[in-house]
């Protein structure tokens, strides 16, 4: 506005507070034309002090109606826009005047908000988008079954496969798929590739047609033709850099020249976690046509048009009785098992990561009542703008909108920061577990997210600031002016504070309580006992090629040629051969018949993992011989047949006998009993802290196999003999790769990362919400010491003892805990079933957890409150009660 | 008929009557003066601007903003007129004035 030299500077001062700006301009411009008129002709008695009597009656402005009363735009000239803009500018006002205020609310928002992103973003990822492959809905798994021996999901055989495939009536496409590693020679130094082997529709069912090149026909699946190859996109610009003439060339795998026929598209994926490099034609050996008892194939299959799972079920189940009865010796028990694709491919995936979204909803309540809780303590400081906005002929519905804009504008920052911090724990998780989850490589923050934080951040900040702001405008606001502290907190503001404080610290006691239950399992499940060492173990594969092996007798003297070079090494206490290394996810499973006790039925086969190690196995893991003997390098082809049983074995199938002495056969009819010569302890072959099958082993010179890996005892850090072990190695063969080179430690670690994934996921979450809970609590207590510091005042000048000060205070917050943690406990009693399945060794109420969680929520909860309790002992009477 | 929000007062009579006089020229200076002269009484402007300010968002005057004038510090001057809705109301008043004081007339004494 211009200044005027003839308007006094003491009168524009005081017309530019009382008059409104909407008003201004016209009122000086009026007051100095009327003034100019008055210098000229008028004298007149009443107007000897104009100025005066001008102001003086400027005053009533203050009152006016700044509004049309009917019509909506408040104010004229502005718009709703104008407005919201106004609203967000006084905000961001607002907001920089506390900055203590605003960067702990931010923080709060961020929290949740961020955690809300980063956990949504994996659900995203890995549950609601759809499956990456064409009409994925119609896309099923196909596995067989034996109920009556409690097996539920088994690999299927190939007889019965193509049975399927020929008899069903439901399936568009049918394939047969197995997993593999070959071993790549032809490069810098051989390379073990996963390889996919698959039958001619497997492509077409999930859609990787190649961008190069053709797929796998039937004509390939056959023995008789030259190999071909099909290359993974990745694999093909990692290995040939991407080289659009890579077409014909040869790749020699296992020893055996092929030829590539074509490349993957790019992000096509076949169906497991960590992908493939390689996919070839899955061939039939000659075996195969005898092999309705040998089941190691996979199947996928693409439903009909309008034919739905159950159907397909009903049809395949048809199929596989008909089979049942056609062959009783091999197919007694045996079903079919027909399964959605998305539910194979997420598994436990579901309901974990539900749970942890449930979770971390929990946690943005807790912040939106934490900032809600700090927001009403700061509405009611506010009580003189608020009541002077509202003299001044602000609407209340006005005063809420502000109110609101400025809670809505802190939570959208907020969700700003949260999904930076989203990004940046992302990032954590895929460093720390890369293959956590499945689907990982599709979990991203995209559209979907950013949308889902947008509405989150919009939604909390309409929660956290709708309860404040309607309880402002809902107390005395007259009342307010009048009194000398400003502050408008009523009793029902203060109810509204203590019930926040009360949901805070109840949804904290339930997060916490679940994470404790998640803690307590882990914690078992690192205590249990394996069955072997873990420690200074060091575990390799070196799978041997059947074209360069091709007889067991070659893979027998490879294995002694090897053995003798590693135990060679310093550092190698002793090493051993083994068909399968516990826990590291490979398994085989053979029908046993104890001498003198054949099956009455198939039903009465006895199954178990069956291992083939060399002597000193037993020694080099660390398992425990409690009868008999372990294996000694004269159990050689050519004596004794002898086997060792795990104590699982002789307990259910020899009860009250002594194992040693008894003969067992594997294969039925024609083939040699051999004879069981010690017991030792039971191993964990799975997974930990899962009961397995009970375990026979064989000595791996009478039963030599193509599987052959080591264990290594060192008396040095394992993985500082890689090295040599590998030198070693290639030293005896150079186109042999080492596989799966673990530590007994780092293959336990892996099998237990999914409930540590869980456990640290949970916790965090519970922590979060038991610090928000306890600042809130903090804020609480602050604020009832600040307005009774009066009253203190008053006790103290008349002698009360500061324990009796203390007791005061804290018995305004101890009641708010409690009754917290009651809720609290009662609603995990509740939610906490939904964590039966993640959970080992713990029950869901555990009393453990259930004690604890409150006590130590007390423990935290007192600091917060004496803190406060002890600033109200410290107050100056003399102070307090000096008139202000 | 709707019916407008609110009682209308003398004053607030008497200030659309004024307006309605000064034509295209009513803003704060002229009412006052206008009122001035023919009532008698001594205003402030801000007297004048509450209720002019008043019947606007009563709906029974409308404002529009004039160009800038150099006599007024080059402000700009707020000129009101009666809105449709203002006209009811005063024939209204007035007819009540009319109607009450019909018969009354001889009776009552002027000052």
């Amino acid at each position: 506005m211009n200044s005027d030299p003839r308007l006094p500077y003491l009168i524009r001062l005081v017309l530019r507070l009382v008059v409104p700006r909407s008003e201004r301009e016209y009122f000086l411009g009026d007051l100095e034309e009327s003034s100019a008129t008055d210098k000229r002709d008028r004298h007149s008695p009443g107007r000897r002090h104009p100025w005066l009597q001008e102001v003086a009656g400027a005053f009533q402005l203050l009152s006016a109606p700044r509004r049309k009363i009917r019509q909506s735009p408040p104010q004229t000239g502005d718009t709703v826009p104008q407005q919201l803009v106004r609203d967000v500018r006084f905000g961001m006002r607002m907001m920089a005047r506390s900055p203590g205020f605003t960067g702990v609310a931010l923080i709060t928002m961020a929290l949740g908000i961020g955690a809300n992103t980063a956990i949504f973003s994996l659900v995203n990822g890995v549950l609601l988008k759809p499956l990456p492959y064409p009409e994925a809905d119609r896309i099923v798994y196909l596995r067989e079954n034996n109920l009556p021996r409690g097996w539920t999901s088994f690999s299927i055989a190939p007889l019965n496969f193509w049975d399927w495939q020929e008899q069903n009536r439901s399936l568009e496409l049918i394939a047969a798929f197995r997993r593999t590693t070959v071993t790549y020679t032809g490069g810098d130094r051989p390379e073990s590739l996963s390889a996919h082997l698959v039958s001619q529709d497997y492509l077409k069912i999930l859609g990787g047609e190649p961008v190069q090149g053709r797929g796998i026909t039937v004509e390939d699946l056959d023995p008789g033709r030259e190999g071909v190859i099909l290359l993974d996109h990745g694999f093909w610009e990692q290995s040939f850099g991407g080289d659009p003439d890579v077409l014909g060339r040869r790749m020699v795998l296992d020893g055996v020249p092929r030829t590539i026929i074509g490349v993957l598209p790019e992000g096509w994926r076949p169906l497991n976690r960590s992908g493939t490099d390689v996919i070839l034609p899955l061939r039939p050996a000659p075996w195969w046509q005898e092999a309705r008892g040998s089941h190691f194939l996979r199947g996928i299959a693409r439903l009909k048009p309008g034919t739905t799972v159950e159907q397909a079920q009903a049809d395949l189940s048809s199929v596989a009785a008909a089979l049942e009865a056609e062959y009783p010796a091999t197919n007694a028990g045996w079903g079919a098992s027909v399964t959605p694709l998305d539910d194979v491919i997420l598994g436990q995936a579901r309901p974990q990561l539900l749970i942890l979204l449930a979770s971390v909803g929990l946690v943005l309540l807790i912040a939106c009542a934490n900032v809600a809780n700090m927001t009403l303590a700061r509405a009611s400081d506010r009580g003189r703008e608020i009541a002077i906005r509202t003299a001044l002929g602000a609407g209340r519905a006005r005063v809420v909108r502000q109110l609101l804009a400025e809670s809505i504008l802190l939570s959208l920052l907020g969700g700003v920061l949260g999904v930076f911090l989203a990004f940046v724990s992302l990032e954590v998780v895929f460093a720390r577990w890369p293959e956590i989850l499945p689907r990982m490589q599709e979990i991203d923050i995209n559209g979907t997210v950013l949308f889902f934080t947008a509405g989150v951040s919009l939604v909390s900040g309409l929660l956290f600031g709708l309860f404040p702001a309607l309880s402002v405008v809902g107390s005395n606001l007259a009342e307010a002016l009048r009194k000398s502290t400003w502050s408008i907190a009523g009793h029902s503001s203060r109810r509204l504070q203590a019930g926040l404080v009360v949901a805070e610290v109840s949804l904290a006691v339930v997060l916490l309580v679940g994470s404790g239950l998640l803690i307590r399992s882990l914690l078992a499940l690192q205590n249990e006992n394996p069955g072997f060492e873990m420690h200074n173990r060091l575990a390799l594969s070196t799978p041997l090629p059947e074209s360069k092996y091709a007889t067991r007798e070659e893979a027998l003297a490879y294995g002694d040629a090897t053995l003798e070079r590693l135990a060679a090494i310093a550092g190698v206490e002793t090493v051993a051969i083994t068909t399968m290394i516990p826990v590291s996810g490979r398994d085989e499973i053979w029908s046993l018949e104890v001498e003198g006790r054949p099956p009455g039925g198939p039903d009465e086969e006895i199954s178990v993992l069956l291992y083939r190690v060399s002597a000193d196995y037993f020694e080099t893991m660390g398992i425990p011989v409690r009868v008999g003997r372990e294996f000694t390098p004269n159990d050689r082809e050519g004596s004794v047949r002898v086997a060792v049983v795990s104590e699982s074995f002789a307990r259910q199938h020899l009860p009250g006998e002594d194992p040693v002495g008894k003969r067992i056969r594997f294969g039925g009819e024609g083939n040699p009993f051999v004879e069981i010569v010690g017991v030792v302890g039971e191993v964990q072959h799975y997974h930990l802290g899962r009961t397995s099958m009970a375990q026979v082993y064989l000595p791996f010179p009478q039963r030599p196999d193509h599987d052959v890996s080591f264990v290594i005892k060192a008396s040095v850090p394992p993985l500082s003999l890689v090295r040599v072990v590998r030198t070693a190695i290639q030293a005896l063969d150079p186109d042999q790769p080492l596989v799966g080179v673990q530590t007994m430690e780092q293959i336990i670690a892996f099998d237990t990362s999914g409930p540590r994934f869980r456990t640290t996921l949970l916790t965090s979450f519970g922590l979060t919400a038991l610090l928000l809970a306890v600042v809130g609590l903090y804020g609480v207590m602050s604020y009832t010491v600040a307005q009774r510091s009066k009253e203190i005042g008053v006790r103290m000048a008349l002698g009360a003892q500061q324990h009796t000060i203390l007791r005061l205070i804290l018995r305004d917050g101890v009641p708010l805990v409690v009754t917290g943690a009651v809720v609290g406990l009662a609603g995990a009693f509740v939610l906490t079933r939904l964590l039966g399945s993640m959970l080992f060794g713990v029950g869901v109420r555990d009393p453990g957890v259930f004690a604890t969680v409150p006590l130590l929520l007390v423990a935290v909860a007192t600091v917060a409150m004496l803190i406060p309790a002890r600033r109200a002992t410290r107050v100056d009477p003399v102070k307090t009660l000096a008139p202000e | 008929m709707e019916k407008p929000m609110g009682h209308t007062g003398e004053f607030e009579m008497l200030v659309m009557l004024a307006v309605l006089r000064l034509g295209s020229r009513a803003y704060g200076v002229t009412v006052r003066a206008e009122l001035e002269r023919e009532t008698s009484r001594t205003l402030t402007l801000g007297t004048v601007y509450k209720t002019l300010a008043r019947l606007e968002a009563k709906g029974h005057l409308r404002s529009r903003v004039s160009a800038p004038t150099a006599a007024r510090g080059g402000r700009r001057k707020k000129l009101y007129e009666t809105t449709p809705s203002g006209l009811a109301v005063m024939h209204r008043s007035l007819d009540d004035l009319r109607r009450l004081a019909r018969g009354l007339a001889f009776e009552v004494e002027g000052p």
